[in-house]
């Protein structure tokens, strides 16, 4: 479609239509961008929520559920907070978990990073069965 | 948006369910000379230990991190105990 608007752009530009003709041909694009009215709306929305659900059976002797929606959003704006940690203060939880095994550069982790993991969770389900409890970590 | 009403509800012994909901305003109302406490207690210990922390970007992102609250919902539930919290 915006190639269709910079053709009329152009014919505009040379002269070969006017003023009046390009406004009615771009009102005429824009006609055949609107979805015609009876269209049923889109299946699929953006998730908006992690749901994090853990539960036990119902058969145990105390039956549990924890139940948590986090905004995704909320993920979102934690993550810039990571932007602030000091530099001083990266190099040494890198030393600590360089000393226990886990060699990870957390310098080289940026923000931007991160937020793009969070824009692909969306497509994110984690279903975790064990004999006395079930995790279910989804997006919603 | 910011977060206005804080929902909590609770199932008593008795199966039945109580809820309340509480306005944040009030309550920030009520807590602004502690929260004042609290920032001023934080840019002196900021300026103490000479942070390399950017203090407008740290408003800034506490900022987004209050706006981005509503909608955040806990459950807890274990045999009769159960709790809701809800921020709306």
């Amino acid at each position: 479609m915006n190639e269709q608007r910079r053709q009329i752009l152009q014919m505009l530009a040379e002269g070969k239509i006017t003023a009046e003709e390009a406004e009615q041909l771009i009102d005429a694009l824009e006609r055949q961008a609107e979805p015609p009215a009876g269209d049923p709306p889109r299946p699929k929305t953006r998730p908006k929520y992690l749901r994090v659900v853990v539960s036990t059976p119902e058969g145990g002797e105390s039956p549990s559920r924890i139940n948590v929606r986090v905004p995704l959003q909320l993920l979102r704006a934690g993550v810039r907070l990571t932007s602030l940690i000091p530099p001083q203060a990266l190099d040494k939880v890198n030393a600590q978990l360089l000393r226990s095994g886990v060699p990870i550069d957390l310098a080289q982790l940026k923000p931007q990073h991160i937020e793009d993991l969070i824009e692909q969770l969306d497509d994110l389900t984690v279903d975790l069965d064990e004999h006395d409890s079930k995790i279910r970590v989804f997006c919603e | 948006m910011t977060p206005s009403v804080v929902k909590v509800c609770w199932r008593r012994p008795d199966g039945t369910w109580r809820r309340v909901h509480v306005s944040v305003a009030p309550v920030l109302l009520a807590l602004s000379p502690l929260l004042l406490l609290a920032a001023l207690g934080a840019i002196i210990v900021h300026r103490a230990v000479r942070a390399d922390v950017d203090t407008a970007e740290t408003v800034r992102g506490l900022r987004g991190l209050l706006r981005a609250l509503p909608g955040a919902e806990f459950e807890f539930e274990q045999g009769r105990t159960a709790v809701l919290v809800s921020v709306i």
